[in-house]
């Protein structure tokens, strides 16, 4: 233990360390001193914004390290980032927006370790690290997720969540166990070399096990029964934090897995098949199933699973080497990067303004139905102006951020020949304007039945306007994601060029030379 | 006879499966936790039978990893179900309906 703290790689550990640090000293103050709430909540984002600076000051040259168990590269670092971001807007929300006399000092600690679970998945490079991280995510979750234990709906909501995740994890664990006993190796960058003319079945097998448990996390079609129910009755920070955080999670995981470790011509003509089956599928009934929804919180929760389709998309077009298809530029495979990380950077954006409303909402309107809406913009102008918005960029209309997100999505598929994907694409993107348009008709368009205005609190007021900026800014000025996800990319070409530093012990062909 | 490889895979898939099948039929929510643990016993069971024969102590690693994650799994998995009887008097799955479309 000691050599690992003394070595230089120890800069590329230590936001995570940091952040464990913090959360485990925080329990133990919010234990003995009695910090109230809103001081554990301020003491947790002061750690966050810590870490974030200490991250922001690495350099993203790919470095594998501790006997291969970690990586660093750009991905690792945009997405540690975003984590980050997305971990403090929840104990931001927590406190803030949700009453804070409900919840206790917790509420704001718990988000920290299942920030480092989630943090540790961006970096995993091993699958041992990849399950202790995931289930540091998870476990928390089952406790964020049924947090109001004494209501029927949150422990409900719980419980499912318990069962569907324990559900996943089991696939996982075994689908790694298959392809440890045919490999020899739990290693990303073993495994991607040692597929030379395609994977065994055994190891196949395994693979789709572990997309099986993937597919949980990212809520993918059919497996997504879950999150309808789970993002009802979780407190609205924490479905935020599971749409966004989680969903981003079980992607970074993906990328890793699917473009890392089983990146080559063997392993793709694995995993090409079952993704673009969970893609078609989460496109068609997330934006289909939405349409009759009435309750808000459900009605995203199924347009989260159509998001799902959305990037999974994206993930397929970042392919080495996509089976009967030609053999893509470099460019197209960053392309599919790019794109999947501006799809989330948009969807953060556009989530958490949503889950900030309806939590403003939910203790001054009598319910989070559609009707409920009625009127809004006569009440709380800004908060329907936000909650409108929102929509639109989820929706993909120009001129906001979601429409460079679907806008790259499309041309991803379009670059790499998916027409397929690319048509089915374009039908879940009208499919989704009826029912995003659903709230904002009634928000608008309606006569409200209690016309007293609705006092938003200065702190929610200018976090939504900066929400809002930021997404009318993206829309219009696309370069500002640009620079901001500039250089997060997998590591994957650099492993194979030898610029790592634990290099595995066999050189290999580089992916995208990798033709027979 | 002597057991192999194979014979160690067979009974961790049917493991899985009991486990699974138990997950998907049974009514009541701790035979259902049970019938997790049993899919993530068969995960165990299928490494330490690899690291045994492939002579890599990497799976008993893992398998030490899972067991331990599986406790703390266990410990909140527990205490939710036990929350959920304070609240309904059952451990049915059945009176899961607050949450319906």
């Amino acid at each position: 233990m000691l050599h690992l703290l003394n070595s230089n790689l120890l800069p590329y550990f230590a936001p995570e360390l940091l952040v464990t640090v913090w959360a485990m000293v925080l329990l133990l103050g919010d234990a003995f001193f009695e910090f109230t709430p809103r001081q554990t909540a301020n003491l947790a984002l002061a750690g966050l914004a810590v870490a974030a600076v200490e991250t922001l000051l690495l350099d993203s040259a790919p470095i594998v390290f501790w006997n291969g168990m970690c990586i660093w590269d750009g991905s690792a670092k945009f997405f540690d980032i975003f984590f980050l971001a997305v971990a403090a807007l929840v104990i931001w929300m927590g406190d803030e927006v949700q009453a804070p006399v409900e919840y206790g000092g917790e509420f704001a600690i718990l988000p920290l370790f299942t920030t480092v679970g989630l943090m540790l998945l961006a970096s995993a490079n091993d699958f041992m690290l990849l399950f202790v991280a995931l289930e540091l995510v998870t476990i928390s979750f089952y406790i964020l997720v049924a947090y109001r234990r004494r209501t029927l709906a949150a422990l409900e909501a719980g419980v499912k969540y318990l069962i569907l995740g324990g559900l996943s994890s089991a696939f996982l664990v075994m689908g790694v166990a298959y392809i440890f006993g045919v490999m020899g190796t739990t290693r990303f960058d073993v495994l991607v070399n040692a597929f030379h003319g395609g994977v065994p079945v055994m190891a196949a097998f395994g693979l789709i096990l572990v997309l099986v448990g993937i597919g949980f996390k990212i809520a993918m079609v059919p497996f997504h029964v879950w999150a309808p129910d789970v993002y009802e009755g979780a407190p609205n920070s924490i479905t935020a934090f599971l749409s966004v955080g989680s969903k981003a999670g079980g992607l970074i995981m993906l990328l890793r897995i699917a473009l890392g470790a089983f990146g080559g011509d063997g392993g793709t003509a694995v995993w090409y098949p079952v993704l673009t089956v969970g893609a078609i599928l989460s496109l068609l009934l997330g934006n289909l199933a939405a349409i009759p929804q009435r309750n808000l919180k459900r009605l995203l929760g199924y347009s989260s699973i159509g998001h799902s389709g959305f990037i999974l998309v994206a993930v397929i077009g970042a392919a080495a080497a996509l089976p009967h298809l030609p053999r893509p530029q470099m460019a197209d495979i960053n392309t599919g990067q790019v794109a999947v990380s501006v799809y989330l950077v948009t969807y953060l954006l556009a989530t958490f303004t949503c889950f900030i409303v309806l939590a403003l909402l939910r203790t001054r309107l009598p319910g989070l139905e559609i009707h409920h809406l009625a009127g809004l913009s006569q009440r709380a102008p800004l908060l329907a102006a936000a909650f409108a918005l929102a929509l639109i960029s989820l929706a993909g209309i120009p001129p906001l951020s979601g429409f460079v997100a679907k806008a790259l999505v499309v041309l991803v598929a379009w670059n790499r020949g998916l027409y397929v994907l690319l048509a089915l694409v374009l039908f879940a993107a009208v499919a989704a304007l009826y029912y995003y348009l659903g709230p904002i008709k009634a928000m608008y368009w309606s006569e409200p039945l209690d016309r007293t205005p609705i006092i938003v609190s200065r702190p929610a007021t200018v976090v939504l306007s900066l929400l809002i900026a930021l997404m009318i800014l993206t829309g219009f000025w696309p370069q500002s994601i640009a620079c901001l996800i500039s250089g997060a990319t997998l590591a994957r070409e650099g492993a194979a060029q030898g610029t790592l530093t634990a290099a595995p012990p066999t050189p290999s062909p580089s992916v995208a030379q990798a033709t027979p | 006879m002597e057991i192999t490889l194979n014979h160690y895979l067979a009974v961790a898939a049917v493991l899985f499966v009991i486990g699974l099948m138990g997950v998907i039929m049974r009514r009541n929510l701790l035979i259902i936790y049970m019938s997790l643990e049993m899919m993530l016993q068969a995960a165990n069971l299928t490494f330490v039978a690899f690291s045994r024969f492939d002579n890599l102590v990497d799976g008993q690693v893992f398998v030490f990893f899972v067991i331990t994650v599986a406790a703390a799994e266990v410990a909140v998995g527990l205490a939710l179900i036990v929350a959920l009887y304070r609240l309904r008097q059952t451990t049915s799955v059945d009176a899961l309906t607050t949450l319906k479309f």
